[in-house]
């Protein structure tokens, strides 16, 4: 694989901080490897420690199978789109384009070249000769995306590239990210702690928190399986429902909030220990058939194709996302389902999950 | 929010309070300057006895005969040394400082010093440094070959008096520069970085472009300062010599009017150099409230 390896590397600020603690990451090749986490997880650090604007305590960086730990950010052949953009004010379009290209003495018939196929394909071939003040928001993203197109780098950095945009916008750009990215089969790292943009645009999927990988796979099933119940409790909107409980001697789950379900299998748990029950807003159900288990819906959100429902389960609160049928309101009892084979349980001691 | 505009029932009370202020501004600064002007137009004996009205008489004479516009280009040349200097020695502290980061603290603190030395006492002590007697700088010279006589060498004088002028603005211009550079966005170096950019690179096509207005705005500062501000630095140097050759405008001022009791000229080059200061505050007030901004 000749995509970016990173071998035990690490990171402590001066003053004693530990921003990563060792890692060790392969970011396979071609693909969008997304970066995912709450803010001080390190997974700027990494990115910056790949792009070589910041200093390893150790470890070493290899891209497309060369060690670059020692090379200078402007030789390691990468691009990176900064959060603010990072665009020269005080350069046009076209020369925050092309000043990466003069800098390394491209003739200037082929920087010519570069940048107006980046433009092009960017639709901001109109812009060329405007002042970055002149753009709107989406258009210095795609400016700052042409600076690291023209440069047909081993590999391009996203460093949070879409949080100044507003919702909309953001959800076009992720869409044209990725579209570019894939056509453009270049490997590319992308920072974000957007749970949704790290499951839409991610081909593999890192989450991080306090220095440290805690799981990583593709996004759908680091979704379906997750290690613990951080990595459970960071993606999907609305979050997953935790519930604690004891395990009882006939397998079912007695939850302290009091309802008592049943579990398909019996984990690979002594009888009464503790466990944390996790379950996300879609894999609870309206039953028909009146079940077992009931609860009393407290709110109702509409989110158009589908509805969230609020719901008081026993003692606590949980989420269940329901279709739009039947009507129900506020104060109603209904009888709800799980779905067993999506039920989670963790160790609430660790958070790792029991599988 | 709350409006910073403070509304007054009765006239009584504002006008009391703007009294002090208006009365100063009235007795030091607008009374002088309207004798000055009524000064210019006549002409005076020695004692100011006599007075005779004699129009633009003594503009023309300054400006069509004698040395006075040997004077303006001098104090031009002056003024023009003093500024590039301070400003190129400004930018290079201040970006070395700022590359320093928070180690860098020390070096600002001590560069702002010569800010807050009085122009007299620099003077002294500049003259002292290199006195063609017993200054430890001319000493040292005299060793590379160097021998330093601003008494006699009208060259050296005004070298001496544009060091010593650059030295105070130089502290100045470096808090500005730093400032600038500090507000200059960290990720826009770290793109430049990536963009293959070498420190000069970023530097000329960078770093100077974006502190521009900055630059702008020290300029004339700078300027005002060398043409205006520099009486008591040469005073306690050079005296205006050897020969004219380091008489500015505002020296020549003191000397036609202190020295050779010829008021009438005087009061002509102080009317001069009000209109100067006049246009350089108007360039600096339009440069300030249409900051060029990105």
């Amino acid at each position: 694989m000749a995509g970016i390896e990173l071998g035990s590397v690490s990171k402590v600020y001066q003053g004693g901080v530990t921003a990563l603690k060792p890692t060790t990451l392969t970011i396979p090749e071609g693909g969008l490897t997304v970066l995912v986490g709450p803010s001080g997880c390190g997974k700027s650090t990494l990115l910056r420690i790949i792009a070589g604007l910041e200093e390893p305590t150790s470890g070493t960086v290899t891209i497309a199978g060369r060690d670059v730990t020692q090379i200078e950010p402007a030789d390691r052949d990468i691009a990176m789109v900064f959060q603010n953009y990072a665009l020269y004010p005080h350069m046009s379009v076209y020369d925050n384009m092309a000043y990466g290209l003069k800098n390394r003495g491209t003739a200037r018939s082929d920087i010519a070249l570069r940048v107006n196929e980046a433009a092009k394909m960017l639709g901001i071939e109109a812009l060329l000769q405007r002042k970055p003040r002149a753009l709107s928001g989406g258009q210095r993203q795609r400016v700052a995306m042409g600076r690291a197109i023209v440069r047909r780098p081993k590999a391009f950095l996203f460093d949070e590239p879409l949080s100044n945009l507003d919702a909309k916008l953001r959800g076009e750009m992720r869409v044209e990210i990725r579209t570019l990215q894939q056509r453009l089969g270049v490997t590319s790292v992308y920072v974000t702690h957007d749970q949704l943009e790290a499951m839409t645009m991610a081909d593999h999927l890192v989450v991080m928190r306090d220095g440290v990988i805690v799981q990583q796979g593709p996004p759908g099933h680091v979704y379906d399986e997750p290690d613990n119940v951080f990595v459970a409790g960071f993606l999907g909107a609305p979050p997953i429902n935790l519930l604690p409980g004891t395990l009882a001697e006939d397998g079912t789950l007695h939850l302290d909030c009091g309802p008592h379900v049943t579990l398909p299998v019996h984990p690979p748990l002594q009888t009464g220990s503790k466990v944390t029950l996790g379950i996300r807003a879609e894999a609870i159900g309206i039953a028909a058939p009146a079940g077992s288990l009931t609860a009393t819906v407290e709110l109702i959100e509409e989110l158009g194709p589908s509805r969230l429902l609020h719901l008081r389960f026993g003692t606590a609160k949980i989420i269940a996302m329901a279709p739009r049928e039947p009507a129900l309101r506020p104060g109603e009892t209904l009888a709800i389902q799980l779905d067993t084979a999506a039920l989670k349980l963790f160790d609430p001691e660790t958070g790792r999950a029991c599988r | 929010m709350i409006a910073k505009r403070v509304t007054f029932k009765r006239t009584g009370l504002p006008l009391a309070l703007l009294a002090p202020q208006l009365a100063v501004t009235g007795i030091f600064f607008l009374w002088p300057t309207f004798v000055a002007l009524k000064q210019s137009l006549y002409r005076s004996d020695a004692f100011g006895l006599r007075q005779v009205f004699t129009g633009l008489e003594n503009y023309r004479a300054l400006l069509f005969h004698g040395n006075y516009l040997a004077t303006l280009e001098r104090s031009g040349f002056f003024a023009g040394c003093v500024t590039v200097l301070s400003l190129a020695v400004g930018l290079v502290l201040a970006v070395m400082a700022d590359s320093l980061g928070r180690s860098g603290r020390i070096w600002q603190a001590l560069l702002v010093w010569p800010y807050a030395l009085a122009p007299a006492v620099a003077g002294v002590l500049w003259a002292y440094m290199f006195d063609p007697a017993i200054g430890p700088i001319t000493h040292a010279l005299a060793h590379i070959g160097i021998d330093w006589n601003h008494v006699l060498n009208s060259g050296e004088a005004m070298t001496l008096i544009v060091m010593a002028a650059a030295m105070k603005q130089v502290a100045y211009n470096f808090l500005f520069y730093l400032a600038a550079l500090q507000a200059i966005p960290k990720s826009l170096m770290e793109a430049a970085a990536l963009d293959a950019a070498g420190p000069v690179r970023r530097l000329f096509s960078l770093i100077i472009p974006l502190i521009a207005p900055t630059t702008l705005f020290l300029l004339v500062v700078d300027l005002t300062y060398a043409f205006f501000d520099t009486f008591g630095l040469i005073d306690s140097t050079t005296y205006g010599g050897p020969g004219n050759s380091t008489t500015i405008m505002v020296y020549q001022v003191y000397k036609d009017g202190f020295i050779d009791q010829r008021f009438g000229p005087a009061a002509a080059q102080s009317m001069i150099l009000l209109l100067l200061v006049g246009a350089l505050t108007m360039v600096q007030f339009t440069l300030v409230e249409r900051r060029i901004d990105y």
